[in-house]
């Protein structure tokens, strides 16, 4: 006997019959016409449908009319010739469970069941399809996520995406700039063994380098990947280093959105230091989204640049050697500058063009604009 | 006279217009269509409804029964399967 772990309604129904004492098992032939059989099940709490030959379907167009015009909702039984490949559509058209002539392949059975975790198609089994799934289930997901880290300080909505959701399956990525120390010096005492992933797009200012060796050591940091553009993809499309000049999309591309992309395959989830008070598209950051099928964590995004500098002042942590000459937001050295007081922190990254994002935190569709 | 029949995107269920624009399975519910201008003005509006009906099309019909040459087809699509269970939906058509 094989249990098809059908979601069932009707337990219920059937103990009451059972109590009444009423309700009887009844057999009927998988080539019965559904309207003959919806009769002769009248009041039963089981019915066993017979295959002649697992060669035979009827059996299963039987079960599903059964359940799906004659509204019967009581036990539903295969019995007969019927062989272990079966068992997934017999749970798939309403089946309870099978008693199959040869009773040795159990082990078959238990596998060929398993075989299959989803479904693309609603049936008489009640197995949320996959679109459905992809409709209700992430953004669901996300929702009860966002509302249970509202409020939460950064670091107990870290402890709990590395060590309870997404356990060795989230990294951080960094880019050793004017506030990253803050995120990474929280992950230092919470596993300072998650992968930091650090683009060196090849043209990062001599400080930034600098620095990162210096704050990982300094932090105990002890997982830091630092991933680099392709060499032959970089001679070939920008072979005279002036791509950032002529077309920096086309060079966040190659040296920050592509690189990324290649190694991100091994993580479920990334954590990001991007802050609301960032401006731009920033400003409706939430703390839990999804991109490109790949959740970000974002635990310092309701954070005020206030709050950055008092963290730095509380536990000692060096500043970025360019922070002090006015760059609030650093990327790669030809293009960006420092800031007046009063402009946005990312004012002077691709200051004078439209351009705000590299490309890394938005959707691959957009970026390829 | 003709109605619009589809299938639904989410199951593939065969599904009818009814004359309020909504979609059902059964056929004594759909809109009757006797103008084949009008027919093709609310074909047009089914098949802007992509996300619910997949491939809408005029079929002919007979009281509450499918007619036309595609009777049987339509019948099919409308009680099947055909696994000795298929009900004759137009018995007209049964005695022909």
């Amino acid at each position: 006997m094989l249990q098809l772990d059908r979601k069932t309604v009707t337990r219920d129904v059937t103990n009451a019959q059972l109590e009444a004492g009423g309700g009887t098992i009844v057999e009927i032939a998988g080539d019965t016409p559904w309207q003959d059989a919806a009769t002769q099940i009248s009041g039963a709490v089981q019915v066993d449908i017979r295959f002649p030959s697992f060669k035979d379907g009827r059996g299963f167009s039987l079960a599903t009319l059964l359940r799906e015009r004659a509204g019967y909702t009581g036990h539903l039984r295969a019995v007969g010739d019927l062989i272990p490949d079966q068992a997934q559509y017999l749970h798939r058209v309403g089946f309870d469970d099978v008693a199959p002539e040869r009773t040795d392949l159990e082990e078959d059975w238990a596998k060929a069941k398993a075989r299959f975790t989803h479904a693309y198609q609603p049936a008489q089994d009640r197995v949320t399809p996959i679109f459905g799934q992809r409709v209700s289930a992430p953004k669901d997901e996300l929702a009860a996520l966002n509302a249970r880290y509202r409020g939460a300080d950064a670091i107990d909505i870290l402890r709990d995406a590395i060590r309870n959701q997404w356990t060795g399956r989230i990294a951080i990525l960094s880019s050793f700039g004017a506030e990253a120390a803050v995120g990474l010096h929280m992950i230092a005492q919470v596993a300072p063994d998650t992968p930091v992933i650090f683009l060196d797009t090849g043209r990062l200012f001599a400080q930034t380098e600098q620095y990162q060796r210096a704050l990982s050591e300094q932090l105990g940091l002890t997982n830091i990947r630092m991933v680099r553009p392709q060499a032959e993809e970089a001679t070939a499309e920008d072979p005279d280093d002036k791509l950032w000049q002529r077309d920096p999309d086309a060079c966040c591309a190659l040296r920050k959105v592509r690189p990324l992309d290649n190694v991100i395959g091994e993580y479920d989830a990334l954590i990001t230091g991007r802050k609301r008070f960032h401006g731009g598209e920033r400003m409706a950051l939430p703390v839990v989204e999804r991109l490109d099928g790949r959740i970000r964590v974002n635990p310092l995004a309701s954070w005020s640049a206030q709050q950055v500098t008092d963290y730095f002042q509380r536990y000692d942590l060096p500043r970025h050697p360019l922070s002090d000459m006015g760059y609030a937001s650093i990327g790669c050295w030809p293009c960006t500058a420092p800031v007046q007081d009063d402009d946005d922190v990312r004012a002077g990254r691709w200051s004078g063009r439209s351009k705000t994002e590299c490309g890394i935190h938005t959707p691959s569709r957009i970026a390829a604009e | 006279m003709k109605t619009i029949t589809a299938n639904r995107l989410t199951d593939g269920r065969v599904i009818y217009r009814t004359a309020e624009g909504e979609w059902t399975e059964e056929l004594a519910r759909a809109e009757r269509l006797t103008d084949d201008a009008v027919a093709e003005a609310r074909l047009a509006q089914a098949e802007a409804e992509p996300a619910i009906a997949v491939g809408p099309y005029l079929i002919e019909i007979e009281a509450d029964a499918p007619g036309g040459q595609k009777w049987r087809r339509e019948g099919i699509r409308l009680t099947g399967p055909t696994t000795g269970s298929t009900k004759v939906t137009n018995t007209s058509r049964k005695a022909a």
